[in-house]
């Protein structure tokens, strides 16, 4: 048991929200309110949560794009805390991260080649220009692009093309973990499905592990191998993929799982939904007591007043933050003899 | 009486641009009945939005070219005046769009804004207008619509903002909603809610549908009636259990195989459709799919299919080979036979 490449202890965020006209700290924004994992080298785990739920500020923070509040975030064994300059430089050769928007996240003026050396010439991984070149033409057919588009610019590109540009680019530093985040969200779904099966053989032929970061629970459970659910900072379940779409035994994973829709029209019509009440909370105004409580379906006086720890609830590390786990089946059964 | 609401025909829109023309619609025709729910499904650059925007009178003609005819009521609304086209919009149809907070007035409270719809189509007083539209905004799920009445848009969520737009799309009674993309800005649990709002509104109005998006698995649920669209035409349609249990269009095929199923198994490869969507300012020659088609032959370069009755009138397909191919079945768990 060789020790996980990245290890989130505590994570927290916090961002002061100034009020009045003098610009006085109001309240404080809670985005990442505590949140630990780990990521096994290789190892895909996949981020779900509604928009607002922390993902991408979780995913910053892992980075040292923003510094977090509080906790610790160690990668290959180092606190990257304190990472400076040459040391900052040399985590970032190893962790990158891919955007969702292939068109806001390329420079226009950039040509294709020259954006994609870019992290070769900063990380001195080139000996000169004509290396460069070759390394270029080697990452840009990996990615399933033809070399020759090395002088091309962003403009000429499909969507899906720049997205293989930002993936290029990012696996370019032979990073060991690469954050990615929504990296389909904004491509037609034909070409979402060509760049989730490049993913998955650049995994395969590096041996790189992601952070998938989606609101998509089928595309989730198509590429991560663990899956972590989000809700207001703070995760509330997490476990093997399988176990965890099968069996989900946090109330807010269920609905999540409930609203997807399965292409098939007999089975989708006939599916029950789990409807959410109340309006979703803002992580201005965390809830008290469990966060969910407020949307819950399954929620008891004790809800709001008692904050669930992420416990075991069941075998390989499935966990849940809720007082009254269970299945889905059970789950109806109490909730009718109320 | 029991025709079409609607029926669209040999609908063709182009638009000069940067590049050149945009031809982003050839030739669709469809018909809406009453009560009826119809899914338009397609990538970017399909032509779907510009067919709503078309139908609804809504595009700048000139530069615009459109022609065909869109029939309601015995009046074909392309060619009807702009005061006569205000009176069908909002009134007989109405539109909902992919972006609920944009489409809102950030300056008037959002029970104004439907008291304005209200009063823009029928002759009720301020009071009268401020009831219905506080009973409109509670059908359309808003808790509390009394108390919310005079909110401003800002304090409203994706989902609730869309169920704004619902409540102003639905404020005078129309018998035809066109929803473009509805739910595609807002979270999975919001968005299951906003669909089955629409189903269940319509049917209380009998109300017909139409609900375009990029979603076949939403459509799933929605629709009683799918039309695949591609390169500004209408590659298949058919009711929809046909179009997930009998695909007859290689690109309904390949669309079908690149949805990732939530009750899949992980890991395995997902069977794609190469390349990427042509672009409406450079359509290829004959069938606009042939490019990126695994099945394609000579033929398929060089002549546009026609839409044609595969098994039944109900179902219809726009591809030379359609009667060679089997049928495709999405639920099977193999059905191309790529997956391990």
């Amino acid at each position: 048991m060789t020790a996980p490449l990245l290890v989130v202890e505590d994570l927290v965020k916090v961002y002061p929200v100034a009020r009045g006209l003098f610009g006085r700290i109001g309240s404080a924004v809670r985005a990442v309110d505590g949140v630990s994992f780990s990521i096994a080298a290789g190892e895909t785990l996949g981020l779900v949560g509604e928009s607002g739920c922390g993902k991408s500020t979780l995913a910053r923070c892992i980075l040292r794009l923003i510094e977090p509040s509080g906790g610790h975030v160690s990668f290959a064994g180092a606190d990257v805390a304190g990472h400076r300059g040459e040391a900052l430089r040399r985590y970032h050769q190893r962790a990158g991260m891919v955007f969702q928007d292939p068109f806001g996240s390329l420079n226009p003026r950039q040509m294709i080649g020259d954006m994609v050396g870019e992290p070769l010439r900063a990380h001195h991984l080139v000996g000169g220009r004509r290396s460069e070149r070759a390394r270029v033409g080697e990452l840009l057919d990996l990615v399933g692009l033809d070399p020759g588009r090395a002088r091309s610019y962003p403009r000429q590109l499909s969507g899906g093309q720049r997205q293989r540009v930002a993936i290029a680019r990012a696996i370019a530093s032979e990073p060991e973990l690469l954050i990615l985040d929504e990296p389909v969200a904004s491509l037609d779904v034909s070409v979402g499905a060509q760049i989730l099966n490049l993913l998955a053989d650049l995994q395969t032929e590096l041996g790189v592990a992601y952070l998938f970061i989606s609101h998509n629970l089928s595309v989730v459970r198509h590429v991560a191998h663990r899956t972590a659910v989000m809700y207001l900072g703070s995760f509330l379940e997490s476990g093997p993929t399988p176990q965890l779409f099968d069996r989900p035994q946090h109330p807010y994973t269920q609905a999540l799982l409930s609203a997807v829709s399965v292409p098939d029209p007999d089975r989708e019509r006939e599916r029950p939904r789990i409807r959410l009440t109340g309006e979703v909370s803002t992580s201005l105004d965390v809830p008290t007591g469990c966060r969910f409580h407020t949307r819950c379906f399954r929620a008891e006086t004790v809800c709001s007043e008692c904050e669930p720890m992420l416990d075991r609830v069941g075998p390989n590390e499935h966990r849940a933050a809720c007082l009254f786990p269970g299945d889905r089946v059970a789950l109806r059964q109490t909730h009718a003899a109320h | 009486m029991n025709g079409p609401l609607l029926t669209v025909e040999d609908l063709a829109v182009g638009f000069p641009a940067a590049g050149g023309f945009v031809r982003a619609v050839n030739g669709v025709s469809l018909s809406l009945s009453a009560g009826e729910r119809v899914g338009i499904a397609g990538e970017s650059g399909a032509g779907k939005s510009v067919t709503a925007l078309a139908i609804m009178g809504l595009l700048p003609v000139p530069p615009t070219v459109v022609t065909g005819a869109v029939r309601h009521r015995g009046k074909d609304l392309l060619t009807m005046r702009e005061r006569d086209l205000r009176l069908v919009r909002g009134r007989s149809i109405a539109m909902i769009f992919q972006d609920p907070v944009t489409c809102l007035n950030p300056r008037l409270s959002v029970g104004r804004q439907v008291v304005e719809a209200i009063r823009a189509h029928e002759p009720v007083s301020r009071r009268e207008a401020r009831g219905q539209a506080i009973e409109l905004l509670g059908r359309a799920g808003i808790p509390a619509p009394a108390r919310r009445f005079d909110d401003y848009p800002h304090t409203f969520s994706g989902g609730m903002a869309q169920r704004v737009m619902i409540a102003i799309a639905l404020s005078c009674g129309p018998e035809i909603v066109l929803a473009d993309e509805p739910t595609t800005a807002l979270d999975v649990t919001i968005e299951a809610q906003i669909v089955d709002l629409l189903v269940e509104l319509c049917d209380e109005q009998q109300a017909a549908v139409m609900f375009i998006t990029h979603d076949l698995a939403l459509l799933a649920r929605f629709a009683d009636r799918i039309l695949v669209m591609y390169g500004g035409r209408i590659m298949e349609q058919a009711p929809a259990p046909t179009i997930f249990r009998r695909t007859a269009h290689p690109y309904t095929r390949g669309l079908l195989s690149s949805v990732v199923r939530p009750d899949g198994a992980g890991g395995a490869r997902l069977a794609t459709i190469p390349g990427a969507p042509p672009s409406p300012l450079a359509l290829p020659p004959g069938c606009p799919f042939h490019p990126r088609c695994v099945h394609a032959v000579e033929r398929c370069r060089t002549e546009v299919p026609l839409l044609l009755d595969v098994s039944s009138a109900e179902h219809r397909c726009a591809c030379h080979l359609a009667a060679e191919l089997t049928p495709f079945d999405a639920a099977q768990p193999d059905p191309l036979g790529i997956r391990p």
